[in-house]
């Protein structure tokens, strides 16, 4: 009998072995046992039955995500551009206040170079002078703030 | 065999416009592509390929950017073009609810668009190009010295220091792979004065090591794809 084999991890992705580093992405797949297309179709329709509201993106979390690729991508190109702020980061920025627990949440998991946006449209900078340029605790202060304001939960 | 199931939110919209896009605006990015040369990264063909008719520059990006990711990820998963192609068609049509998305025409044309543009060559080897300089477990991003003199005090610290060290901390930014996602952290290494002439030396043996296989490349007629030429 034909079998399908969805196998998600916790975020409703599931994970590769292998990678290519600048796309690694969330994209998800599943290893199908089957010849039959259809039963695989509609195993996979029940299974984002299941997954329902979950997946509903806000517009303003729809263009950070898509300008954040943008601008990584932009960055893995050129090591000049590692450091800068460039126009993609400007659009961001440009997506003022909607965006900044988007821009948190990335912060969180990446520790990424959101610091400078985050100043920009927050208006405030909780990070101490003397913890300036030390990565971690740029990003604790932040994220400190993102909870305090409640833009984190 | 590898299915795909979902495509990321920051793609899907890429794929959405190429569903979109008349025939005229399809054909004229077609024709934009052949024309162009490989470079690092689909960011930056996208760019290169200046002002298409019809076709606004962010949906271009969009599109092959999405493109890219998804041919780096069809690759990774080991599944066919046909595949990918038709898991992505029966994605997008199930979730856009206009109907446009259901006429069986432009769902054809639409496996047809994608189709191509997976076998690009130009598409397929700007990303591949950009995915082999990140291919490692750290990129390197950033560094700075941080330069100390540190006093040497003698068994009675209310006295003055007896002595003094110059100390050198290279603080190397980089990113690495973590949980599907690009972590960046700071590591810290300590020099002297002579670690540091031994590295400056080892810096600029790899710079020599650059032209001189710039110069290979050139002469075998081949695209320098490296960051140096292309900036």
């Amino acid at each position: 009998m034909d079998t399908v084999n969805l196998a998600y991890n916790k975020q409703g992705y599931a994970k590769a072995s292998t990678f290519h580093m600048t796309n690694r992405c969330r994209y998800s797949f599943s290893n199908v046992k089957l010849d039959s297309a259809e039963t695989w179709r509609t195993a996979m329709a029940q299974d984002w039955e299941r997954q329902g509201e979950a997946r509903v993106v806000s517009e303003v979390e729809r263009m950070f995500r898509s300008l954040a690729a943008k601008w990584r991508e932009e960055r893995s190109a050129s090591s000049t551009m590692r450091q800068e702020v460039n126009d993609t980061y400007l659009d961001i920025i440009g997506l003022g206040p909607d965006v900044i627990p988007y821009i948190l949440k990335d912060l969180r998991r990446t520790s990424d170079h959101w610091f400078i946006a985050l100043r920009a449209i927050a208006k405030t900078d909780p990070v101490r002078p003397t913890d300036r340029g030390n990565i971690e605790r740029m990003r604790d202060a932040w994220l400190l703030w993102g909870e305090q304001e409640k833009y984190l939960e | 065999m590898a299915r795909i199931t979902s495509v990321p939110d920051e793609y899907y919209q890429g794929f959405v416009k190429l569903f979109s896009l008349e025939s005229l605006a399809f054909e004229m990015l077609v024709n934009a592509l052949k024309r162009a040369e490989p470079t690092l990264g689909t960011m930056k063909l996208a760019n290169n390929l200046g002002p298409i008719e019809n076709l606004e520059p962010e949906t271009i990006t969009d599109i092959l950017l999405s493109v890219s990711s998804l041919n780096n990820y069809r690759e990774e998963i080991d599944a066919s073009v046909e595949d990918t192609v038709g898991d992505v068609n029966f994605i997008i049509t199930t979730r856009e609810k206009d109907s446009l998305f259901s006429r069986p025409e432009r769902q054809e044309s639409f496996k047809k668009r994608l189709t191509a543009l997976l076998q690009n060559e130009q598409v397929y080897c700007s990303s591949k190009a950009l995915g082999l300089t990140n291919n490692y477990d750290k990129v390197y991003y950033s560094a700075k010295v941080i330069s100390d003199i540190r006093p040497i005090f003698g068994t009675n610290t209310a006295d003055k220091p007896k002595a003094s060290l110059v100390t050198h901390t290279l603080k190397i930014h980089f990113a690495h792979f973590k949980d599907d996602e690009w972590v960046h952290e700071d590591t810290y290494v300590t020099m002297d004065i002579n670690d540091i002439r031994r590295l400056k030396e080892v810096l600029s043996r790899a710079e020599r090591k650059e032209r001189t296989l710039a110069g290979i490349i050139k002469e075998a007629g081949m695209k320098n794809l490296s960051p140096a030429e292309e900036e």
